[in-house]
């Protein structure tokens, strides 16, 4: 099985303006990487519209319907930075963490994504390091590298 | 679930989480709205914890809540509003729960 979350799946310079193209950047992605078909990347959208997936802390975690999950083919995130902060629906934003799960497996990475954001050092180093590898590293271990 | 109170000024509910993935992004930001509209800093937190104020979808999901805990809604009101706050926070906790 794939890791949750792939070096492909990180994209640190990505450019939107609104969260509709940015919930259509993260399902690119994930069609990319195989992790979904295309319907699934149409439900992310259908989702945000009926429930805006802002976090705080400058973040946002679009993911698709319950009765999409069928087009999911294996559980993957994806972190998509962009190189301006725009507003969500209230709340600024400066990156994703776009999903694709068929079940739970998405949820402890989450919940380490939430514990990252409230520390300023880790939450600034997810919106600012160029290292792709090390920002999963830290996503993935929920530690900033000694 | 049980009702009571502490204390003179607050109510207490407890919640078994019964969602299959846990106390989730979408019921904790309806959590946080509800409880942003109450003005209350109403605390949510695992028994014999401190918890959080969830006024934060980040504070709540950083404590990585799974099915079949169980947690206390701790309204700092008393009166039928307090308890009524504290029964919807309960209810929209397992609101997608089968």
């Amino acid at each position: 099985m794939a890791d949750l979350l792939q070096l492909a799946g990180i994209s640190l310079d990505a450019t939107a303006s609104s969260r509709e193209e940015a919930v259509r950047i993260c399902g690119e992605l994930l069609v990319e990487l195989g992790a979904i078909d295309q319907a699934y990347a149409d439900a992310m959208w259908e989702r945000e519209q009926i429930f805006p997936s802002e976090i705080g802390g400058g973040f946002a975690i679009p993911h698709g319907t319950d009765e999409s999950r069928v087009h999911v083919k294996f559980d993957q995130l994806v972190f998509v930075r962009f190189s301006t902060p725009f507003t969500w629906s209230s709340e600024e934003v400066q990156a994703c963490v776009g999903i694709a799960s068929q079940g739970d497996g998405h949820v402890e990475l989450l919940g380490t994504l939430a514990e990252l954001l409230l520390d300023d050092d880790a939450r600034n180093f997810l919106l600012t390091s160029t290292d792709a590898e090390a920002i999963r590293q830290v996503l993935i271990t929920g530690k900033m590298a000694e | 679930m049980a009702v009571g109170r502490m204390e003179m000024s607050e109510v207490v509910i407890t919640v078994e989480v019964r969602d299959p993935i846990g106390f989730h992004a979408r019921p904790v930001s309806e959590v946080v709205s509800q409880v942003k509209a109450s003005g209350l800093d109403v605390v949510i937190r695992r028994v014999g914890e401190d918890g959080v104020v969830a006024n934060s979808p980040l504070k709540l999901l950083s404590m990585k809540v799974k099915t079949g805990e169980t947690l206390e809604i701790v309204v700092p009101a008393e009166g039928d509003a307090a308890e009524a706050l504290a029964q919807t926070i309960s209810e929209t906790i397992n609101q997608e729960a089968p």
